[in-house]
């Protein structure tokens, strides 16, 4: 159909149109092939659901079509959003339009690379340990993980759900404050959404908040979460911010001792609630089924050998094993603990600052090929987006420029619980 | 935790195997699914029609129960052999290749290493401020039995179909 295919961004290329009036009307919407779309195959870009077609809408989906958005396609993604630079998807990787050769990170690659091909308007990612602000940064554009609970996870194919968030990607920040507006809010079937404590009404409003102006915005700048980057990217990173603090706002170092933790606690918990929500995946209510008889302990376990790649493998087994008797105490209880503390610690600074600034990524967008093999190599280039999904926290990711080699660097700005506004108008002044 | 609004009766039918209707897109995973470590076999589980699925967050906070696994208590987590990463796939219902085995075993070494950085995590007490969000326990349409049915490989009569047990 377009570009976008060059770069096996979609799963499935099938247009699903929405109401004919409303703020996303003439808009496409590309959606991540983990939230549910009712007709329309949802593979989490796993064999294990190569011909899953889901029964109902995600209460995303809906609010889409309500809105009047075209839904032009499924995108690709990391198998069930388990990797950094989609390259883990049992329908091939996906290429960064924004810096060939390289990856477009992860996992919702697919997504970030339709909307910088321009193929798409906008799309929405989902968002466990930086699956939306990852490759947004990789490709150059725009992408918000939201409060926890500020966005419904109903028909999201669930991986970790006490971290994960749906959210949205767009080429500016105004555009995607538009699409949060449309999908955020309190939804019946998820009953851990919630209204914005402080907003009037149920919908509350975000692209008003675009307009750029920082003057007076007090800036906390992690050192944690700096000190470790590459230098290509932090150059880049403080560039801007001296351009924001030209435009009146100001910055300070703060400390966040927690988030030295923040990945391995992150880790844990994502795999031990993976473990547990994969299980579901039997061959017998959907699945491959390859239709073995015989016992049925090996049985499933045959279909799931077949269905399941090997980082969702990695994964299922580390999380067994995390919670299994004699190391449950060492490893979930800990990983709890840990996630209490950067909880309080990001409280904790966000009194000293309106928002907190890093890169998004401490380093560029990997070659294609590189990081495959290194698994833990993988998992720490998530140490600056994994401590917000642990502490419950908004934060956007904007482009914040390009290396000397032209790659995009993306600076990320966290705000306090439901203070989606702050993070966009601090966000609006980049991009 | 997965609350269908019909009860489900536990009825038995030779060779057919039926879980609940929790589906694919649900933003919920139940650890207690998983217990099924014992010789059940020969279970049917009716589905009820038109069930409706109300989803909560369950964050596996317990420990599953897996007696099996009581006697590897506090034994020495440093040491990953690639007896033990059988036995872990064998848990959670997932077969093994010999080579994938070995490549897990030194993987698993590496990745649980740098999990030891959790042993410097000090006791944090909670600050926790939830509250129980209450609404009236009404009945709504659900899927339906066909379209909950839709995407099993096999069924007969109305069930999921589950492996012919020999």
């Amino acid at each position: 159909m377009t570009m976008s295919t060059d770069y096996n961004a979609y799963v499935t290329v099938e247009e699903i149109d929405g109401a004919e009036e409303g703020p996303l009307a003439g808009k496409t919407v590309a959606v991540k092939d983990n939230i549910s779309t009712e007709g329309v195959r949802t593979t989490c870009g796993s064999a294990m659901l190569d011909d899953y077609v889901p029964p109902y809408d995600a209460t995303v989906v809906e609010r889409l079509k309500d809105a009047g958005a075209t839904i032009p396609g499924k995108t690709n993604m990391d198998e069930f959003g388990m990797g950094t630079t989609t390259e883990t998807s049992a329908f091939g990787p996906v290429e960064n339009p924004a810096a060939p050769g390289h990856v477009p990170g992860g996992s919702s690659g697919g997504s970030a690379a339709v909307v910088a091909a321009g193929d798409a308007d906008m799309a929405l990612g989902s968002d466990t340990g930086g699956s939306i602000r990852c490759p947004a940064a990789f490709c150059g554009v725009v992408g918000i993980k939201p409060t926890y609970g500020l966005v419904s996870r109903y028909g999201l194919v669930a991986y970790a759900n006490s971290l994960e968030q749906i959210g949205p990607i767009a080429p500016t920040v105004e555009a995607a404050a538009e699409l949060l507006e449309v999908i955020a809010g309190p939804d019946g079937r998820d009953a851990t959404t919630r209204a914005p404590p402080e907003a009037e009404s149920e919908q509350p409003e975000y692209a008003s908040a675009a307009d750029g102006d920082v003057d007076g915005l007090d800036i906390g700048v992690p050192t944690e979460l700096v000190e470790g980057a590459d230098e290509r990217v932090t150059e880049v990173f403080w560039d801007a911010i001296a351009d924001l603090e030209d435009r009146g706002a100001s910055s300070h170092e703060v400390e966040l001792p927690s988030v030295e933790y923040a990945v391995e606690s992150y880790y844990v918990i994502a795999m031990s609630e993976a473990s547990s929500n994969l299980a579901r995946f039997d061959g017998v209510r959907y699945g491959q089924s390859g239709g073995y008889d015989g016992n049925w302990n090996e049985t499933f376990a045959e279909s799931r050998r077949k269905g399941f790649g090997d980082e969702v493998k990695r994964r299922v087994l580390l999380g067994t094993y995390a919670l299994s008797a004699g190391y449950h105490d060492k490893y979930y209880a800990k990983a709890q603990d840990a996630r209490a503390w950067i909880q309080q610690d990001f409280d904790e600074a966000l009194t000293e600052a309106d928002v907190l600034a890093s890169p998004t990524m401490p380093v560029p967008p990997m070659a294609m090929g590189e990081s495959l093999d290194d698994p833990l190599t993988m998992y720490l280039a998530d140490a600056n987006t994994t401590p917000v999904n642990m502490a419950n926290l908004p934060a956007i990711s904007v482009p914040a420029g390009e290396t000397d080699e032209g790659l995009p660097v993306g600076l990320q700005f966290v705000g306090p619980a439901f203070g989606e506004r702050e993070i966009i108008r601090a966000g609006s002044a980049l991009a | 935790m997965v609350t269908l609004a019909h009860s489900r009766e536990p009825t038995c039918q030779r060779g057919r195997w039926v879980g609940g209707v929790g589906g694919v897109g649900e933003s919920a995973g139940s650890p207690s699914r998983r217990s099924e470590t014992g010789p059940r076999v020969d279970a049917v589980i009716r589905i009820g029609r038109a069930s409706s699925i109300e989803i909560l967050t369950a964050a596996p906070g317990q420990s599953r129960d897996m007696s099996d696994d009581a006697e590897d208590a506090g034994t020495d987590a440093d040491a990953v052999d690639p007896e033990e990463v059988r036995h872990v796939a064998d848990l959670a219902r997932v077969d093994l290749a010999d080579d994938d085995v070995d490549r897990f075993t030194e993987q698993f070494a590496d990745i649980l290493a740098s999990f030891e950085a959790l042993d410097d995590v000090p006791e944090i007490e909670r600050e926790e401020e939830l509250a129980n969000v209450m609404r009236p326990d009404e009945r709504h349409e659900g899927l339906s039995q066909d379209e909950a049915l839709s995407n099993a490989p096999e069924t007969e009569d109305g069930y999921f179909k589950g492996p012919r047990v020999s």
